[in-house]
């Protein structure tokens, strides 16, 4: 009996890693989706429709994922990208504070090309992230039948 | 974005709840203001007329310009590019810094002059007799009040006649004072008066500040059956006058010494 409830428990919690690290992916190809069309759409803002950032940031967040509007509203924490990705976001929203709109444009340009590149890579990967539950599963049996 | 939220704090502190007409900001130097008419200085504990103990600006006017753009200077990009911008509240930012004529932008923020819109009633019945009767000029030298005469004027002639304000700086429909007129803001007084004639059907024309290119719509308003009042930056009637040359275009004169001290004469 106990050695079935071991077995239950570390199958579950097998599941609940993998259902984790999927929802991660998930979160973190949302995120750079959103970007991506974020900084096109800055690009119009700035050189056509000229909002302030405030209002287009709260525009944008009504139709974007809700963890980008977390971030871009609140800054929320962002802990489903990795290390090199959250310095890439945090330079990107500091250069935003450009004092002029060519340069701002410029800056847009350039961290379109880093945030679409790695947008790409996200979506390669992400492709296999169904895995990670079934990964999870199977890592849950193993220890379950190594600590019966 | 208004006025009070893009100022450091020990500033708004000396300023909170008086007239305010102008500050003066400069990097690394004191904060001067003009509360009716007179030059303070801002220190610690409030407001001093000497500058002995002043607190020194603790922020750059790059970071000042910056929040009161909200973060977003491309915005009021056109409007640095000819030395100013103006906040919703009305207030006016005049800027000098480091100006780069190729790209028509400042490199850099030196300091800063906000000019403080105020709501008076200060049109008395002299005037508004003049103003009803044919078109008038209000002069006088830079913070003489002309602007609040004339914000004052538009919001009385706009309870029984239609009234179109040319807002090209944003600073003459401030708060509500304005409800009841036709205002065109951000726009050059020569569109706005081409708008007004065909779509708005003016009794009335206001605009803000006369230059030599509005030299040449002029006389296009008054033969319309349109009367204008405008103010001008001048030191006195004759050189007033001199502005317009030979071109004797309004009725009256108003000179404007400071708010509630005007003198009106029909040419």
């Amino acid at each position: 009996m106990t050695n079935i409830i071991i077995l239950f428990c570390s199958i579950l919690g097998g599941f609940l890693v993998g259902k984790h690290f999927e929802k991660r992916e998930k979160c973190r190809g949302q995120f750079f989706a959103d970007l991506t069309k974020y900084l096109v759409l800055l690009k119009t803002n700035v050189s056509v429709t000229r909002i302030e950032l405030a209002e287009f940031d709260k525009e944008f967040s009504q139709s974007s994922s809700v963890v980008f509007a977390n971030y871009l509203l609140k800054r929320e924490d962002i802990s489903f990208l990795t290390k090199q990705q959250k310095a890439l976001v945090a330079s990107l929203f500091d250069s935003l504070s450009a004092t002029t709109s060519a340069q701002l444009i410029n800056n847009l340009d350039y961290y379109y090309q880093l945030v679409n590149a790695e947008y790409s890579l996200i979506s390669n990967s992400s492709r296999n992230s169904f895995v990670c539950v079934k990964l999870g599963i199977l890592v849950g049996v193993m220890v379950g039948i190594l600590l019966m | 974005m208004k006025l009070l939220d893009c100022l450091p704090g020990w500033v708004v502190n000396c300023i909170q709840g008086k007239q305010v007409r102008e500050i003066r900001l400069r990097n690394n130097s004191t904060v001067r203001v003009n509360i009716a008419g007179e030059w303070w200085y801002c220190v610690d504990a409030g407001l001093s007329k000497s500058s002995e103990n002043c607190k020194v600006l603790d922020i750059s006017c790059n970071e000042i310009v910056r929040l009161a753009c909200n973060n977003s200077i491309y915005v009021y990009e056109q409007m640095l590019a000819e030395g100013f911008f103006t906040l919703t509240d009305g207030s006016r930012f005049g800027v000098a810094g480091e100006y780069s004529s190729v790209g028509k932008v400042f490199k850099g923020y030196t300091s800063i002059c906000i000019r403080v819109p105020h709501c008076i009633e200060c049109a008395n019945v002299e005037i508004l007799s003049a103003v009803r009767s044919g078109n008038a000029l209000l002069f006088g030298a830079p913070a003489s009040g002309k602007t609040t005469l004339l914000r004052d004027i538009a919001r009385q002639l706009s309870h029984n006649s239609a009234v179109v304000v040319i807002d090209e700086r944003g600073d003459l429909a401030v708060s509500d004072t304005l409800v009841n007129c036709d205002v065109l803001r951000w726009t050059s007084k020569y569109n706005g008066v081409e708008m007004a004639l065909r779509c708005l059907s003016p009794n009335y024309i206001i605009c803000d500040e006369l230059c030599a290119d509005d030299l040449s719509w002029l006389p296009r308003v008054s033969s319309a059956g349109v009367k204008i009042i405008s103010t001008l930056h001048a030191k006195n009637l004759q050189k007033a006058q001199e502005f317009f040359g030979d071109y004797s275009f309004f009725d009256y004169m108003i000179h404007c010494e400071c708010v509630g001290q005007y003198c009106c004469v029909k040419i």
